[in-house]
């Protein structure tokens, strides 16, 4: 950037330039979108399918939510270590998905609070007719920190996505539980897949762009 | 109504960091120089020019 004196307009123009380019700089990789949006997929797809085939696995499928916990510190971990701006949004954004993770173990947490209460209240019932009315509680909260993420982001895929979770939430509580469990897993695909995957696509461009200006 | 602009905020590439650095929490040095494409010695005399509205880190 050479050295002179600017005009009034010039100084204006180059403010809105620099700001916009801030703005614009930082582009989230995706990969914890196209992991989550993976494995409520899976997970949903999994619990279907052992539903409509009749058969258990050995082991919960839910749990590998758990274990992806771990990828997700490290892929946290690791995008704060690359990132070479910080935007006053990034602390709002990281605790309203902290808070949603607290809020998605304190609800089954509560869940199962209440399901060993609906097992004495209504025995014999099985667990299908309780699981019923559990998809609607998680794509309540599935939408909001999506919805809101695309908002302040202004990214429309993850803020339509926010939107689809909210519409399935409705719809899920007068459906079956196949039909809860497929609204589910459409609801992962749209909230976090595929916004992960155009996020990424995004990133890779972003980096090949920046490699390519500044050879 | 406003007061006049600092005379140090009249240079170009001040006025860029500066412009940038308003509108994000913080930036490390690289970054500015990327989106700004001066010389790292052209940037790192121009931010110590700015220290009256610039923290850096390593001058702390």
């Amino acid at each position: 950037m050479e050295e002179k004196k600017l005009t009034e307009k010039e100084s204006l123009n180059l403010i809105a330039m620099m700001i916009n380019k801030a703005k614009d700089s930082y582009h989230d990789t995706g990969i914890a979108a196209i992991m989550w949006g993976m494995v409520i997929t899976i997970c949903s797809l999994v619990r279907l399918s052992e539903i409509h085939f009749d058969y258990r696995l050995p082991f919960d499928i839910y749990l590998i939510t758990l274990f992806a916990i771990i990828p997700q510190i490290f892929i946290s971990i690791r995008e704060k270590k690359q990132r070479k701006v910080k935007t006053y949004d990034d602390n709002y954004m990281d605790y309203i998905w902290l808070g949603f993770g607290i809020s998605i173990f304190l609800m089954i947490f509560i869940i199962n609070a209440v399901f060993r209460a609906w097992e004495q209240a209504v025995p014999g019932d099985g667990p299908n007719g309780f699981y019923e009315y559990v998809s609607p509680l998680f794509l309540l909260l599935y939408g909001m920190p999506t919805f809101v993420t695309g908002a302040a982001c202004r990214f429309k895929p993850m803020l339509w996505g926010g939107l689809f979770c909210w519409a399935c939430c409705i719809i899920t509580i007068f459906t079956t539980i196949k039909i809860d469990l497929l609204l589910v897993a459409a609801s992962a695909i749209l909230a976090w897949l595929v916004p992960g995957i155009i996020m990424e696509r995004d990133y890779r461009n972003a980096k090949k762009e920046l490699a390519r200006t500044h050879v | 109504m406003f007061k006049d602009l600092d005379p140090i905020l009249h240079s170009q590439l001040r006025l860029a960091v500066m412009s940038i650095l308003i509108s994000v929490k913080e930036a490390e040095f690289t970054f500015l120089r990327e989106q700004t494409n001066a010389t790292a010695g052209n940037l790192s005399v121009q931010i110590t020019i700015l220290k009256r509205y610039v923290r850096s880190p390593n001058r702390e």
